[in-house]
């Protein structure tokens, strides 16, 4: 069995708290085995945060720097990341509740469809929007996420292909007219497909730079707790998971915004 | 121009029966390991980019450590000498356990 199944098996023992998102849900999505890393959204109440705790503390987890695995700072957007040795495995798990450009509604309809899904992960309209980040790598994903997503409307907003895009377009101008205003790239479809795809292009480059400035904006607001980290990672190196979540929260609690603010 | 995103082999795992997709996915995650050496202070996911130090500038905080990890001649908590999971990766003992006899998926990661 896989890791990232086995600990998802674990986190939603009873209720479902947690679901694979980012690389491995590519996996699961028979999209290439492309990240060894885990990632969860998880439910954004104690009882989840403190379950998923209490398994990663059984598996000898430790926090990576980031922020603690606490509502307050989960509800703000932040992420929280912990790692442990399992066998010959680094396991990395990185959690957030409030994935970037996942609407509420969105977000609501995902723990839905999760239900009764085994293993629960994230269908491809929200992956998508998780993969527009400000690595040129993740991009390719969301052209292959367009090409699974059996709705038009779905593939006129995400698909990155040019081709696509055309063929999608003599078929659907009715739907096409109304997207544009959310897609800008799609009144180009009009100019061919080499300007298509130079704007496809573009589009890319501007996610990067949006998903680069979100980023600087936790770096900027974690700056105090970055130069706390060293002395505490050294002061909780020897404390059971739980013990060292409670004075991570401590002086997170003094350091660390809930929220980074411009 | 041609619009693929992925190749043919990253695509591959449409093709495999769920265990067929399991066994893959676990040797992959295991020969992932290679570069944990090279990835040690990166993030895959969320909202922290970098490490908090950068790795040699002069007085820089060392990264947290881990528990049972020793430290390494970087000064990094690690499990094992560095390098010995690379050289593992490119000297492999015993058969990979898993997986039919075929191409294997190429690594995107």
């Amino acid at each position: 069995m896989v890791i990232y199944l086995e600990l998802t098996a674990e986190f939603n023992q009873s209720r479902l708290r947690a679901v694979i998102c980012s690389g491995q849900a590519a996996v699961l999505h028979r999209l290439a085995i492309a990240s060894k890393d885990g990632a969860w959204i998880l439910r954004e109440d104690e009882e989840a945060l403190d379950h998923v705790l209490a398994v990663l503390g059984r598996h000898g987890a430790c926090y990576r720097f980031g922020a603690p695995l606490d509502v307050r700072w989960m509800r703000g957007g932040w992420s929280s990341h912990l790692e442990f040795q399992s066998a010959a495995l680094r396991v990395r798990t990185d959690f957030f509740t409030r994935p970037p450009r996942v609407s509420s509604e969105e977000l609501s309809q995902m723990w839905l469809d999760a239900e009764g899904q085994d293993p629960p992960f994230t269908g491809a309209r929200v992956l998508a929007e998780m993969k527009k980040t400000d690595r040129q790598r993740d991009y390719p994903f969301i052209g292959e996420l367009a090409r699974l997503m059996s709705d038009p409307r779905d593939q006129l907003l995400y698909s990155r292909s040019a081709d696509d895009l055309i063929r999608l377009a003599e078929g659907h101008a009715d739907l096409l007219r109304e997207l544009v205003p959310l897609r800008r790239v799609l009144s180009r479809i009009r100019d061919g497909r080499r300007a298509l795809a130079e704007a496809l292009q573009l589009e890319m480059l501007d996610s990067m730079d949006a998903n680069a400035a979100r980023i600087e904006l936790f770096r900027t607001a974690s700056a105090s707790w970055a130069r706390a980290w060293p002395k505490l990672s050294h002061e909780i190196d020897a404390l059971p998971l739980s013990q060292a979540h409670s004075r991570i929260v401590t002086l997170a609690d003094m350091v660390l915004p809930k929220e980074p603010r411009p | 121009m041609t619009d693929e995103f992925l190749s043919e082999e990253d695509l591959d795992p449409c093709n495999l029966s769920w265990e067929e997709l399991l066994a893959w996915w676990d040797l992959g995650l295991h020969q992932a390991q290679a570069t944990n050496d090279l990835d040690e202070h990166t993030y895959s996911h969320g909202v922290f980019r970098t490490p908090f130090h950068t790795r040699g500038r002069a007085g820089s905080s060392r990264p947290p450590a881990c528990k049972g990890w020793r430290r390494p001649p970087t000064n990094l908590p690690r499990s094992e000498p560095a390098g010995t999971s690379l050289q593992a990766a490119l000297f492999p003992g015993p058969a990979a356990r898993y997986g039919p006899d075929r191409h294997h998926p190429a690594w995107a990661g």
